[in-house]
């Protein structure tokens, strides 16, 4: 269990860096803030009562950006420097030195980083929670669904912020790539009007207008596919679309791990 | 057995050649010392052992294992080069990092306390209690030292264990050294300075440009030593009568390398006993007028080694265009 000693030696090291705490202080206001906003707007609102369910609902709808663009900011700032930050100061030959593979390192980073970002979410989803207590009706079920999904939504950035990080060779270039990648997954991809997969739709078809298939398209993205499991954990639905974003945001986590292995791997410190 | 073996030993990083097929053979509880200036391919050489980086070709093993098969570290005690720590952990969580990573029960006060990093009276707080990004480089040093002796390893990998260290620190890391090989283990120390190693190690290797230039006891080397000597003659005669001088000094045993200086001739001697044979063969072509010898130190032959030939290698040369 060469890699657990590694992930608790991260959890521990990551866990003191001031920048994440910084970004978990302002995740634990934007959660704190969108629950109290959100509250009073729908008992502002004649039609729905101001209940814990609805709440959370507003929270996690397809209208809600704010998760699936903070998230994901959160997620690659706590993995982009975890491997090639060892690289650049030296320490991975003290870390290589020991009996540990670089499987182990890999791995290890990459379950101690998500530790660390599932430490932070909870802290900001037990204030949003405080924040609900004022509210009737609260529904544990969801919330306690909609932290375990965004949690994943967080895995699936610190697994591609491990996966950059194990496979490029300088700390800028490991910034500039997660940056590049966010903006590809966030700004072109699922946010409106979704230039890539339109893109896509109007290369295969010929037209803009959305196929039969566009839902599934979309959802190879991660934030798609975590706004389509949300948004199935709400109505209890959970078809098609629902199992093809799961196996999504599955290979996600999988695959930036396993490529940042087989690169880092192959490469001389 | 050998500790360390390497048989053509060589890495490439594009057209560079670090390590050129490089033969080592470190035995079973000796001390080593590595010898060469910095960018003579010794930490690439340690890289490619430990697993750092992958050889281009050739063969190595530590303590029988291949390079980078990492269940060897186990009874490997690695100081690495630089000063590579984790800035937010604190020096005893570094020991118990390194404990944990082995399997191994460790007294970290002891541990730190060792190599100079334990409570001080001086000291208002514990050094090992403070986090390793407010070091100094020698603290940074002795906790990497601290972390290579966990677990009584078998064998000590030092990379330059005292550069960055007071005169203080760096005799304790000779003493540390010897402590441990009494205790068994083997030890690979490599540094740029000949002093930090001739008082500890059995035998030493001297790397020039990727190679070994030479590996010897500490004692034979010095032998070798104090016969090399520069001999150096001044003399009258024509440019050809010199050019014989030089020909027929060159062909006498012993003599390395003879070079014309304006009217003097000079003649390096891995032997004394060519310095006679060598004056003898000049003065057939020349009238010797004058000669001088100079002996020369160990240090001086290191920094020949190290020096001299970088210089060499500085001198312009015509394009090929």
């Amino acid at each position: 269990m060469s890699w657990l000693v590694v992930a608790r030696k991260e959890f521990r090291d990551a866990s003191r860096s001031h920048t994440l705490w910084i970004l978990t202080a302002l995740f634990v206001l934007l959660i704190a803030g969108a629950a109290y906003v959100v509250g009073t707007a729908l008992s502002a609102g004649p039609q729905v009562d101001a209940t814990g369910t609805a709440l959370v609902s507003a929270l996690t709808g397809r209208a809600s950006f704010f998760l699936t663009s903070f998230v994901p900011i959160l997620g690659l700032m706590a993995s982009y420097a975890s491997i090639v930050g060892e690289r650049t100061s030296g320490s991975a030959k003290l870390l290589l030195g020991l009996p540990h593979s670089r499987r182990d390192v890999v791995l290890g980073k990459f379950v101690g980083r998500a530790a660390v970002l599932a430490a932070a979410l909870l802290i900001g989803f037990f204030a949003g929670f405080v924040v609900m207590l004022s509210y009737d009706r609260i529904s544990p079920v969801n919330y306690l669904g909609f932290i375990f999904l965004t949690t994943v939504l967080g895995t699936v950035y610190v697994a591609v912020g491990v996966g950059v990080s194990a496979t490029v060779a300088s700390r800028s270039r490991a910034a500039a790539s997660v940056v590049g990648i966010y903006i590809f997954l966030k700004v072109l991809w699922d946010t409106f009007p979704s230039v890539v997969p339109r893109g896509i739709v109007y290369v295969v078809t010929g037209s803009l207008s959305p196929p039969d298939w566009y839902g599934f398209l979309t959802a190879l993205g991660p934030n798609v596919a975590y706004t389509n499991l949300s948004a199935g954990l709400i109505e209890r639905e959970f078809g098609s679309l629902e199992l093809f974003s799961a196996a999504v945001i599955l290979a996600w986590i999988v695959l930036p791990v396993a490529v940042g292995y087989v690169r880092f791997n192959r490469s001389d410190l | 057995m050998s500790a360390i073996r390497t048989e053509a030993l060589t890495k490439r990083y594009g057209d560079v050649v670090a390590v050129d097929s490089l033969d080592m053979d470190v035995e079973d509880g000796e001390i080593y010392g590595f010898l060469g200036p910095n960018g003579a391919g010794k930490t690439t050489a340690i890289d490619v052992l430990l697993g750092y980086t992958h050889a281009t070709s050739g063969d190595a093993s530590v303590l029988g294992e291949p390079p980078g098969d990492h269940r060897v570290h186990d009874r490997v005690g690695v100081m690495p080069e630089g000063f590579g720590l984790y800035p937010r952990l604190t020096g005893r969580e570094h020991v118990e990092f390194v404990a944990e990573s082995k399997g191994v029960d460790v007294n970290t006060d002891a541990v730190l306390e060792r190599v100079g990093l334990g409570d001080a009276a001086d000291e208002e707080e514990d050094a090992g209690d403070r986090r390793a990004g407010g070091y100094s480089k020698g603290m940074k040093k002795r906790l990497l030292l601290a972390t290579a002796l966990v677990g009584e390893p078998e064998l000590l990998v030092l990379d330059e264990p005292t550069s960055g260290l007071d005169p203080n620190g760096a005799r304790r890391v000779r003493e540390i050294v010897r402590e441990e090989n009494d205790r068994g283990a083997t030890v690979f120390f490599s540094s740029h300075i000949l002093g930090q190693v001739e008082a500890v190690c059995d035998r030493v290797a001297i790397m020039q440009e990727g190679k070994l230039a030479a590996v010897d006891t500490v004692d034979g080397l010095r032998d070798g030593v104090d016969a090399v000597s520069r001999l150096s003659v001044a003399a009258e005669g024509t440019d050809a009568s010199f050019e014989a001088a030089v020909t027929a000094a060159y062909d006498v045993e012993g003599v390395s390398d003879v070079s014309r200086n304006e009217d003097t001739v000079v003649i390096s001697c891995l032997r004394g006993d060519a310095k006679v044979g060598a004056l003898d063969a000049v003065r057939e072509h020349l009238e010797v007028r004058d000669f001088t010898t100079e002996e020369r130190s160990l240090d001086e032959l290191f920094a020949e080694y190290t020096e001299n030939r970088g210089a060499e290698d500085a001198e312009p040369t015509e394009d090929d265009a």
